[in-house]
């Protein structure tokens, strides 16, 4: 039976879902552009957006204004640490070499290390920024928009297609895409391979620089937060298709999506069951993602 | 490297499989707990739980290769369905952990099967049962038989074995000893008989062990089922021994991240591995937790991190290598050659070696009609689109039993795509192979290869980090179920194709050279009636070619094996071939005798004009 409260709250799921969505997009297209691209298997995504939230706390503690000032810190911080690890941290610098199962079984031992290195020295405490945007808060009709998540949603869509628009029609893309469809050909036709890989790596994670900001007064933080982002990450890319950029937004905003209406539809606390059933079920009937080329081999 | 029939290859290759390691391990394995204290026992359980987890993920990670982040799910399983058992129905967890194992292994083989029927693999499988993980986890939690969030307790108030319930703590020491116990004789059993070689070929390279019978499916569900029934006896174990546990605990990211670095640090794929890893790692957390664990929480975790970042970067082969290699080093010294290969002086003749393929039809009698009986293959009317593009188009010949049947053609002219189809590594658009007379249109290779189609790969399909030696078993598996009946085929067919000095070297390390002849010697392993060569001789060298050459025809001639080859050298396929099959645009533009086709005035324009003024230039 379908009532108007029903309605009321399916469009408030949506709402909610297309804006939380835009923000695993932003996370999900820096991911896609590290895995499809550099084509390291990084597991440590979702550490690295947790070090940018916590960069955002201190940079609040620090000067006591909004966290949305923070990015102003952040991105550089975190540009500054994705080369420092690109150029210096052997976790980086060895593995381009490697097959990708060991790349991930590395990752995962770098991942284990930053996060215990962040609860050793800030301990386990869930954190969470308060802003006064949310005095902005406002209705449509019945359905309650919350200003922080409108923000989020928007700048990190905008960021989004910026960065595709950047790849598909700049040099600077054409560069990274020529990189990514054959090393070596790419390095006949003079692109410097390494540095367009490092460019990629510092792209990655410098969005994060405003996912961390931007996400830091939604959601509480705490060091291992990252597993969560990295899971969700990787579904959003392997649902979209394996370095397809666009496939990656889509696939955020699904995930967004089927998280908020698992949440208000699903009995007792199993709405986040959906997102992960509905990733199943694509890998499981549709391996090569919505949007993907196929890997399984056809015979 | 010198043939060394002095010692003994099992003893060589793998120096921690010896008997009396193991028989002089049961004393104090059984001994020691009785002297320590019970911190230092608990300390003893754990090692010993960890290993039997890192043990069975090992058939699934370490042998097939499929890296995943299952084994929490079946922990898990296995917890909450004998305890279930336990609390509701009064079933002793002693019975209880074989009927959650059994549940459990029926959950994973449909989990199997969802997964690999599309062979979804790598880091795909890898995301995929994390998400299996968290869905375990949330259904747990909100499902109204087993404790939702709250988790089950299990309430120990006097001992009563016949309950798996124990006041102190010395006989879960022991349980769980027979528990681990199971779980290395299970893997060690799978490590050195068929499965876990074809489990390791899986692991190397799907393509080629497909090719030579392997079939994907089975022994990918073989793996997943054999991880999940021990994984849930250890589950139960866990269960009864903690008491208490929840779905939070049970499907733990950690558990799946632990399993995997003691499973790497030790040795990944090899039986000891694991083993070895746990006795190294686990003692060494627990000294940190209890050291630092209340200063510096956390810090334990970071040294897990940074061991499985340091044994990647320079020991990808765990703890076990440094004592392989040592042993290696050891045997050099004593002038002993670490790769030696065992023989016992056989000298088989390559028609006792196949004698199943007689009898040997009238050699080269390409005069004769076509009849029935000297048919063994027949292609008709195949077509095989990619796309828009025809790449092979309305094909139709016959091959007769015991005869070299060449197909040539200008590159993109259809050569190999005929072959995969034959082979079933390509289904056809339309058409139809018959072999024996059977149709096998469309059969998946490992079935076609079981029919007694063997092949070989234009670009070699190899195992790396299996020996030369255990490449052939791979092959021999097919038709000798047992180990040692497949080893000495194997080396048979190894002394045949020449390679039996280097049966002890890691296929990586072999020369170009080596490895066409290995993939002879795999494709033959399967005792085909038709050997299908795709090009074996491109890229080696003339004499390299004269002696694959004389080896093909000393095949075919003395074992009536009948071959189907690719092959671009012309003065090769007019000294080998009876008939030849010429292809251009996925055509057949003439077939006969090299004489007939090479006089063939289209077939020289075609393709040998070209070549001949190529040649001369």
């Amino acid at each position: 039976m379908i009532t108007e409260a029903t309605i009321t709250l399916l469009l408030q799921a949506i709402v909610v879902g297309l804006l939380t969505g835009g923000i695993y997009a932003l996370f999900a297209v820096g991911l896609s552009l590290i895995l499809g691209v550099a084509d390291i298997m990084t597991f440590v995504h979702g550490d690295f957006l947790m070090i940018a939230m916590y960069l955002t706390l201190a940079a609040v503690v620090a000067t006591g204004a909004e966290p949305y000032v923070g990015i102003i810190l952040v991105v550089p911080g975190m540009a500054m640490l994705a080369y420092f690890s690109f150029k210096y941290l052997p976790a980086v610098t060895k593995i381009t070499a490697f097959p990708h199962m060991r790349q991930m079984l590395y990752m995962l031992g770098f991942s284990y290390l930053l996060q215990n290195l962040i609860l050793m020295f800030v301990g386990a405490r869930h954190q969470i920024i308060s802003t006064s945007l949310t005095k902005y808060n406002f209705f449509v009709g019945d359905v309650f928009v919350s200003m922080p998540r409108l923000l989020a949603g928007v700048v990190s869509v905008i960021l989004t297609i910026t960065l595709m628009w950047v790849i598909k029609y700049t040099d600077l893309g054409r560069i990274i895409r020529a990189a990514s469809q054959d090393r070596e050909a790419a390095s006949l036709m003079g692109i410097n391979v390494d540095k367009t890989y490092m460019l990629t790596w510092i792209i990655g994670i410098g969005s994060l620089g405003f996912a961390g900001p931007l996400l830091a007064p939604i959601f509480a933080f705490y060091p291992i937060v990252g597993n969560y982002y990295l899971m969700i990450g990787f579904m959003c890319v392997v649902m979209g298709g394996l370095g397809n950029i666009g496939g990656a937004l889509i696939g955020g905003i699904i995930m967004g999506v089927a998280l908020e209406l698992g949440n208000v539809f699903l009995p007792g606390s199993s709405g986040p069951i959906l997102p992960f059933l509905v990733f199943v079920g694509v890998l499981v009937f549709k391996p090569e993602g919505i949007f993907g080329k196929p890997i399984r081999s056809k015979r | 490297m010198s043939i060394n029939s002095l010692q003994k290859p099992g003893l060589l290759r793998r120096p921690f499989n010896l008997p009396w390691l193991f028989i002089g391990l049961i004393p104090v394995l059984l001994l020691l707990p009785l002297t320590v204290r019970d911190y230092t026992l608990n300390v003893f359980i754990i090692i010993l739980m960890w290993a039997a987890i890192a043990g069975a993920a090992n058939v699934l990670i370490g042998y097939t290769g499929l890296v995943c982040f299952i084994p929490p799910v079946f922990i898990g399983l296995g917890a909450y369905f004998s305890t279930w058992l336990l609390l509701n129905l009064n079933v002793t967890p002693w019975i209880g952990m074989f009927i959650a194992a059994i549940v459990t292994t029926l959950i994973a083989l449909v989990i199997g099967f969802l997964f690999f029927r599309y062979g979804v693999g790598g880091v795909y499988f890898a995301l995929g049962t994390v998400a299996l993980m968290l869905i375990s986890q949330i259904l747990f939690v909100n499902l109204p038989w087993f404790g939702k969030s709250e988790g089950l307790y299990i309430i120990i108030r006097e001992t009563e074995p016949l309950m798996m319930k124990f006041r102190n703590k010395l006989p879960y020491y022991y349980i769980i000893l027979a528990v681990t116990s199971i779980v290395f004789l299970v893997s060690n059993w799978i490590y050195n008989n068929k499965p876990g070689y074809w489990l390791r070929a899986i692991r190397e390279n799907e393509a080629a062990a497909e090719a030579v019978g392997v079939n994907l499916m089975r022994y990918k569900q073989f793996a997943i089922a054999v991880t999940a029934f021990l994984l849930a006896m250890i589950g139960t174990f866990w269960a009864n021994f903690l008491t208490y546990f929840d779905p939070y605990s049970a499907f733990h990211w950690e558990i799946a991240g632990l399993a995997i670095i003691i499973m790497v640090a030790g040795g990944a794929g090899t039986v000891w591995g694991p083993f070895l890893g746990a006795l190294i790692l686990v003692p060494m957390a627990e000294i940190i937790r209890a050291q630092l664990g209340s200063t510096i929480p956390g810090f334990h975790m970071v040294v897990y991190g940074a061991v499985l970042m340091v044994v990647l970067l320079y020991l990808p082969d765990g703890f076990l290598s440094i004592a392989t290699k040592g042993k290696r080093w050891l045997l050099k010294r004593n002038g002993v050659d670490p790769d030696a290969v065992q023989t016992n002086g056989r000298n088989v003749s390559l028609s006792e070696l196949f004698s199943y393929a007689k009898p040997a039809p009238d050699q080269a009698d390409s005069t004769a009609p076509a009849t029935d009986n000297n048919i063994i293959l027949e292609v008709s009317k195949l077509t095989r689109m990619f796309g828009g593009l025809r790449a092979v188009d309305d094909l139709s010949f016959t091959v007769r039993r015991g005869e070299v049947f060449g197909i040539i053609g200008p590159n993109g002219a259809g050569k190999t795509t005929t072959f995969n189809m034959i082979a079933g590594a390509l289904a056809p658009t339309e058409g139809s192979i018959k072999f024996r007379g059977e149709n096998v249109t469309g059969l998946l290779p490992h079935v076609i290869c079981k029919q007694g189609i063997g092949r070989t790969f234009q670009v070699t399909q190899s195992f790396p980090k299996l020996t030369a030696m255990e490449t052939v078993m791979v092959g021999s598996f097919l038709r000798h179920p047992i180990t040692a009946h497949a080893k000495q085929r194997a080396l048979d067919i190894l002394e045949v194709v020449g390679l039996l000095p280097k049966a002890n070297v890691l296929t990586e390390n072999l020369t170009l050279a080596d490895l066409k002849r290995l993939e002879i010697a795999k494709a033959l392993a399967t005792d085909p009636d038709i050997l299908l060569l795709d090009e074996v001789i491109s890229g080696l060298t003339e004499v390299e070619t004269e002696e694959v050459v004389g080896l093909i025809r000393q095949i075919n001639k003395e074992t009536g094996v009948t071959i189907i080859m690719i092959e671009h050298v012309m003065h090769v396929i007019m000294s080998l071939c009876d008939r030849v099959l010429v292809l251009n645009f996925g055509k057949q533009i003439a077939e006969g005798t090299s004489e007939e086709v090479t006089s063939d005035p289209q077939v020289i324009e075609a393709y040998l004009g070209q070549k001949v003024e190529f040649d001369n230039a």
